[in-house]
């Protein structure tokens, strides 16, 4: 215990207490009835609640009305209604923005369908840009549409032609041979087959006779050689007339 | 301004649309409202009370309760408004002023009054934001720590300590100022 501590504590204010404290806030404390070192407190707050009264008074007849013709559910129905009629139109924009986006890059790319790419160049053409037609990369052939190897394809397409019109000339000359040459039976079959071939044909060389042994002679001699020169078998037999039986 | 035992026929009318319920219900709640909303932005104060009496208008036939519900109700409204409205300005992170208001000031300017009014907003801006909130709820607003508490969504009990600290921490604060002054 000391007079300095004392002193230090008289100039101290009061522990405010809960009850007082809810009293302060709710107006209930006149700021002369507050406790000592509150005064300025209590008067601050009275301060903060009387102010702007003026304010509030001005639009007091204003708000009622303006609330009155809000209240309906119309309000709600409406502002909802507006945002998604809002949100449809961004929808739309949107999906019409891709699709321009779409196709003008495929008209750009060429690889839209042949009447679609005829319009898309017409139209992107009015406005500057220029795309390719639909025959752009046909090439001399009007038929031909578009590929990653033009030139490859038309030379491979030629040498089938080419090959086409040698095989149609080769029938002409058969069917000529065909109708006047002078041959007959085997001989005309293997001239027709052998120009057919381009000489690769064996045709009718089997007709000619080119075994020299029959099997009778070939059974004598067999016998012969078997028997010592001994053997009659087959000239005795087939000269005497007779048939062999075992 | 309290309505008692007419308050649930002045609902009761209001729902339908009766002016003269409506203005009532508007001069008892405006006043609280308006001057929450203006103590914590002084600029948007008004356009925020309006809209947070559209946010009335559109949810009265739907609200169920007694007056100190419809207050609470009212408040959670502005609360929510105020915390929103905060929200769009940073990510705005523009004040623009319209001209009509750089040519002339103001005709309802009043320096005694504001310069009171100004010094206890400064004192309430030097308390820690959550403190600040509840003492605005409970002197402007007019509610009492339970409806406080059920609006910021505490306790009760920790409401009222909450404030008992805040005008501690006031009296230190106007104390201090009020020394300052002595000595010059």
């Amino acid at each position: 215990m000391s007079l300095w501590r004392d002193f230090e504590c008289e100039m101290q204010r009061l522990p405010l207490d809960i009850d007082t404290a809810d009293r302060l806030l709710a107006g209930q404390v006149l700021p002369a009835d507050a406790p000592p070192g509150y005064e300025a407190v209590a008067s601050l707050l009275n301060g903060l609640r009387a102010h702007e009264e003026e304010r509030v008074r001005r639009h007091e007849n204003t708000v009622p009305e303006l609330m009155k013709g809000g209240r309906s559910p119309l309000l709600e129905t409406k502002s909802t209604s507006r945002r998604s009629t809002l949100h449809r139109f961004k929808l739309a924009g949107a999906a019409v923005t891709c699709a321009l986006a779409c196709t003008t890059g495929l008209a750009f790319a060429g690889s839209l369908p042949g009447a679609a790419q005829d319009v898309a160049s017409s139209m992107l053409s009015k406005v500057g840009v220029t795309v390719p037609g639909p025959n752009e990369k046909a090439g001399t052939h009007p038929n031909v549409r578009g590929s990653s190897s033009p030139d490859v394809a038309v030379s491979g397409r030629a040498e089938e032609n080419d090959e086409a019109a040698a095989e149609n000339g080769k029938g002409a000359e058969i069917s000529d041979l065909a109708t006047t040459t002078e041959l007959t039976g085997v001989e005309k079959g293997a001239a027709i087959s052998t120009l057919a071939s381009g000489g690769k044909s064996q045709a009718g060389q089997q007709g000619e006779a080119t075994a020299d042994h029959s099997a009778a002679t070939d059974g004598a001699a067999t016998a012969d050689e078997a028997s010592g020169g001994h053997s009659t078998a087959g000239a005795d037999n087939a000269a005497a007339g007779q048939t062999h039986r075992p | 301004m309290s309505f008692g035992q007419d308050f649930a026929s002045t609902l009761t009318a209001a729902r339908r649309g009766d002016r003269r319920a409506l203005t009532d219900l508007y001069r008892a709640f405006q006043p609280r409202i308006l001057r929450y909303l203006l103590t914590q932005e002084p600029k948007d104060g008004e356009d925020l009370a309006s809209e947070v009496w559209l946010d009335i208008a559109a949810g009265l036939t739907r609200f169920e309760g007694t007056e100190s519900d419809l207050l609470c109700w009212i408040f959670t409204i502005a609360r929510r408004r105020l915390i929103d409205h905060r929200r769009a300005r940073t990510r705005r992170r523009t004040d623009p002023v319209s001209v009509e208001t750089l040519a002339l000031p103001s005709q309802e300017f009043d320096p005694t009054s504001s310069l009171e009014y100004g010094e206890a907003l400064s004192c309430l801006g030097l308390l820690p934001p959550e403190w600040a909130e509840i003492v605005l709820l409970r002197v402007v607003g007019g509610l009492d720590s339970a409806e406080v508490a059920a609006i910021t969504g505490r306790k009760a009990g920790t409401v009222r300590v909450i404030q008992k600290r805040a005008l501690e921490q006031l009296a230190e604060l106007l104390s201090s100022d009020r020394e300052k002054a002595v000595t010059r």
